[in-house]
């Protein structure tokens, strides 16, 4: 492995930083390293994260530990048919004493939101929710309200039993920068999970390895990464190839373009470099780009395989 | 209809614009060759198509299309009386091809349209050869191929821009190719398919009065010589053509060949040196071949007609070049019987004035040359006019009427009458067509001969010299001969676009493009089947098993050229880093350690180190140098950069697997 090539004191902290807070939440989610480092590059992009799983894999876990690590506050909103936009939102109160309304916020003003099974909701509950993710602030009657700051979501989707559910439409889909799938852990994992301590305890001992100030301060080193020409024709030929071969119904948009870059740059800063590599992009590939791509009609082919075909496929300049 | 081409996409609506433009253009030129009606019928098709492209205008069913299609076919075979050759199988092309347009939904009949549209671009070729027309033909063969580019690009088409450009370089990597094929590709000896006689004919082998003073209003060249030494005095510029014997007091005609009594050549005295020349031959659709009085060296393929005349072996209809020689100052020996009856040869009961003026003549004379000298003198003393508009000769004795009453004529007027009055002198005499003079183009040094300096003259068989020239028109206008139709004509042809005098810019303007015009007759249109044998001969290809070689062979390395100028220029684009590391990963994929096309430089280097751990150091070595010279923010074109792009060519040197 070549050797990190760092600019800066505070760069090598940051970096030292990430590795501990990666270490520590390897130690309370078993065999999952791959996931958590994408987890976290989600974070660390600014973007937010769907986790497509059987219930029961960690997903509540996974952000439990995620927001306990990074020291942010922590919010679990589970999704219901009979939930609405205001039990997510908030609502404004008549408040007697002052004559006016006031606005009691939700349970979506927390730093670190996990929208638990959120197919279950109607998809007027659903988009409010996605809204708020876009805009990183909520608006209602009126009033905007900024959300705190960083603001990460993880919504959680049951595949299966999808009956009586909404599932999110394809365009909104596109909202989240990166799906994963968790996965069942590996038989060592399962094995250490199994004897081992109660996670919830563990969990409950877990340090903060970071603070909210340092996670926006890395946040807003991602996008200033070094990426060079090179790196933008592979970007650009990958993203052709999605246009043009018909293997894909819909070509991957700029914005997914987009998403794969600052992916790309969050993983090249969690590897501990200043610029990109293709191994970066092959990296964030399959999460960023799996639920944006869709099988073209006479190309059936699982979603997996969708963007494995797309990598193998273009030449890294 | 199958259901492939139920599923095939339709052609994009920028791809079908660009191939109606393509298709307008290779259109245009051939308007002027087609009868209106059927121009215009192309015209309103091919509006009718941009109309259903714009506005959405819907297509003809099939059953109209079918019905237009047999109309169409009608039309021609009613207006040309057939479908066959040139003029009707090209208006049954362009009328298919405009109709084809208005079923031209698919890229299937799009790339169909196209290939026919350069073949239409093509039968503009069969009209007119000039260098102008091929550079109008390279313009629309720009614009079909941009329109065939787009075709490939299907539903995401490129700008305009982009597909002409492309173009361009296609038909610039065409160019080789195009010129090998033009030198070594076989040459028919005829034009294909028996094209019509090209050009405005010129002169005719006969005349009547007004068939010259026609001709002098035109300015389309006659042919352009090229003197190897100086050029001759302008008086002893007479260029032959046919020669006239027979009248029938209006009318001269000549004689076919081969009833020409006594066509063996006559015997012949030459005095002086032989002047050598190169003529190119506009194409006038007869077989005389124009030289100098008197020409002895005969081009090849050509010979001596009894007439002193050169006849190639068949019609000139291609631009013809060829070199000959003649003598300026000549004697012809005897004249046979059956010749000098027929230079004598009058018709009956006309021009009986002429007839005995000419009688007036021969009393008044010692002999033969004191009746020329008198009749020469008639017409300098008589008031004669030379002029290229003379009045109508409506009488039943023309020549009568001009002699005595209009006086006023053209070169064709004087050399009858004067031939007719040595006749009625009893000498010997007949009429010789050609062209007199020709204009000097300083630019390019040679001669141009027009139409307009189409002339007539005579000449008289003396007994001690033979066949004499005498040209009337000199003893009526000197300056005709000496400083040519333009001076004698001057205040008739005084428009401001005649021929220069002088030397402002029009003029040269006007000289250079005749040299450029000459240029390529001579090294374009003048390259037939003769000179082709002529050069591959030299070059000591006789046999056509060697040309074939030579051809495939130059075909093959034109390619290669061709091929390896882009692969080259590809290269020079990449990236110096890149190209080191692209020798690396062939030194591996020769021991069989290939590198995916699709896999990045550290993967390939951690594969490298997990199957071959003894490369490992110097693998990932290579792998970070390489990555950090195209992906770091220390580019190849820092100091830092080159340093580190040295110590990777040298660690790539010296990795050997």
């Amino acid at each position: 492995m070549s050797r990190p090539a760092i600019r800066s004191r505070t760069e090598a902290r940051t970096i030292g930083l990430l590795e501990r807070a990666l270490a520590a939440m390897s130690d309370i989610i078993l065999g999952k390293e791959t996931v958590l480092r994408q987890a976290l590059t989600c974070l660390l992009a600014r973007g937010h994260l769907l986790i497509e799983d059987l219930p029961g894999v960690g997903k509540t876990t996974l952000a439990h530990v995620l927001a306990r690590t990074l020291g942010l506050r922590f919010q679990r909103i589970q999704f219901t048919s009979d939930m609405l936009p205001a039990d997510i939102l908030g609502v404004s109160v008549y408040d007697q004493e002052r004559a006016a309304f006031r606005f009691h916020p939700g349970p979506i003003f927390s730093q670190l939101v996990l929208a638990d099974e959120v197919n279950r909701a109607t998809p007027k509950a659903q988009s409010a929710l996605l809204e708020a993710m876009e805009e990183f602030q909520v608006t209602t009657e009126g009033e905007t309200h900024p959300l705190p700051q960083p603001f990460f979501v993880i919504a959680t989707q049951n595949p299966v039993h999808q009956i009586g559910t909404f599932p999110l439409p394809e365009s909104q889909l596109d909202r989240f920068l990166m799906r994963l799938h968790m996965g069942y852990p590996d038989r060592v994992a399962e094995r250490a999970l199994l004897l081992g301590q109660e996670r919830r305890s563990l969990l409950q001992a877990l340090e903060p390895v970071l603070d909210p100030e340092t996670l926006l301060r890395i946040q807003a080193e991602v996008p200033r990464l070094h990426v060079s020409e090179a790196l933008v024709d592979y970007l650009q030929a990958l993203l052709a190839y999605s246009r043009e071969a018909p293997l894909f119904r819909n070509g991957l948009s700029p914005r997914a373009g987009l998403a794969l870059l600052r992916c790309a740059q969050a993983w090249a800063l969690l590897e501990g470099r200043d610029h990109v590599l293709p191994e970066d992009v092959q990296a964030v590939l399959p999460a960023v780009a799996g639920h944006r791509l869709q099988p073209a009609a006479d190309h059936p082919a699982g979603d997996g395989d969708l963007s494995t075909a797309l990598l193998e496929a273009v030449a890294v300049p | 209809m199958s259901p492939a081409t139920l599923q095939a996409p339709a052609l994009h609506p920028r791809c079908t614009s660009l191939l109606l433009a393509a298709w307008g253009l290779a259109l245009l030129p051939l308007l002027g060759q087609l009868p209106l009606f059927l121009g215009a019928a192309c015209i309103l098709v091919g509006l009718w198509r941009w109309q259903a492209l714009q506005r959405g205008w819907p297509l003809p069913a099939r059953r109209l299309r079918l019905l237009l299609t047999l109309a169409a076919m009608a039309a021609v075979q009613l207006t040309f009386g057939t479908v066959l050759g040139r003029d009707a199988g090209t208006a049954l092309l362009t009328l298919m091809l405009a109709l084809k347009l208005l079923e031209t939904r698919r890229p299937r009949d799009g790339a169909l349209v196209l290939a026919l549209t350069y073949f239409l671009t093509a039968t503009l070729a069969l009209y007119d050869q000039s260098l102008p027309v091929l550079l109008y033909q390279l313009l629309v063969f720009l614009v079909v191929t941009a329109a065939l580019v787009q075709l490939q690009y299907g539903p995401r088409p490129a700008s305009t821009a982009q597909v002409l450009r492309q173009a361009g370089g296609l038909i610039l990597q065409a160019l080789p190719v195009m010129l090998i094929l033009f030198v070594l590709f076989p040459r028919l000896p005829g034009p294909l398919w028996g094209t019509p006689a090209a050009g405005d004919g010129g002169l005719d082998d006969r005349m009547s009065p007004g068939s010259i003073s026609r001709l002098g209003q035109s300015d389309a060249v006659a042919f352009r010589v090229r003197f190897d030494g100086p050029v001759p005095d302008s008086s002893l510029l007479y260029w032959r053509g046919p020669v006239l014997w027979y009248t029938d007091g209006r009318n001269w005609l000549a004689q076919a060949e081969s009833d020409a009594p006594g066509s063996r050549p006559p015997t012949l005295q030459l005095d002086g040196e032989a002047v050598r020349y190169q003529v190119t031959l506009e194409p006038h659709g007869r077989r005389w071949l124009y030289a100098l009085d008197l020409p002895t060296l005969l081009p090849p393929g050509s010979h001596r007609h009894a007439d002193l005349l050169l006849l190639a072996s068949r019609p000139v209809n291609q631009v013809l070049r060829y070199t000959t020689a003649s003598h300026l100052h000549y004697r012809t020996g005897a004249l046979t019987p059956e010749r000098r009856r027929l230079a004598l040869q009058l018709p009956a009961g006309a021009n009986p004035r002429t007839l005995e003026l000419g009688r007036r003549l021969r009393a008044q004379s010692a002999d033969d040359w004191g009746v020329v000298q008198a009749a020469l003198r008639f017409f300098r003393d008589q008031p004669f006019y030379y002029t290229l508009e003379p009045p109508l000769l409506d009488q039943p004795h023309p020549l009568d009427q001009f002699l005595f009453q209009t006086r006023r004529g053209f070169c064709e007027h004087y050399a009858a009458a004067f031939t007719v009055l040595m006749r009625a002198a009893g000498i010997p005499s007949r009429i010789v067509t050609g062209y007199q003079g020709g204009t000097r183009n300083p630019v390019g040094g040679y001669l141009v001969v027009r139409q307009r300096d189409a002339h007539a003259w005579s000449e008289v068989w003396l007994p001690q010299e033979g066949w004499v020239r005498v040209d009337p028109t000199a003893a009526v206008a000197p300056q005709r001969i000496e400083r040519g139709i333009d001076t004698a004509l001057e205040q008739e042809l005084a428009h401001p676009f005649r021929q220069p005098h002088g030397g402002s810019v029009w003029d040269r303007l006007h000289h250079g493009l005749d040299v450029l015009h000459d240029g390529w007759n001579q090294w374009v249109l003048g390259y037939g089947h003769d000179l082709q044998q002529q050069l591959l001969a030299r070059w000591g290809l006789g046999d056509w098993s060697k040309r074939a070689w030579l051809l495939a062979g130059a075909l093959l390395l034109a390619l290669a050229v061709v091929v390896a100028l882009l692969v080259l220029a590809q290269r020079r684009r990449r990236d110096p880093a890149a190209r080191l590391y692209g020798r690396f990963c062939r030194k591996l994929a020769r021991c069989g350690l290939a590198r995916r096309p699709s896999e990045g430089p550290r993967d390939f280097a951690d594969r490298i180190s997990r199957s071959r751990p003894e490369w490992a150091a110097q693998a990932q070595a290579i792998c970070r140098l390489y990555t950090e010279l195209r992906y770091a923010p220390t580019g190849t074109g820092e100091p830092s950069g080159k340093r580190r792009l040295n110590e990777l060519r040298q660690r790539i040197r010296r990795f050997r697997p």
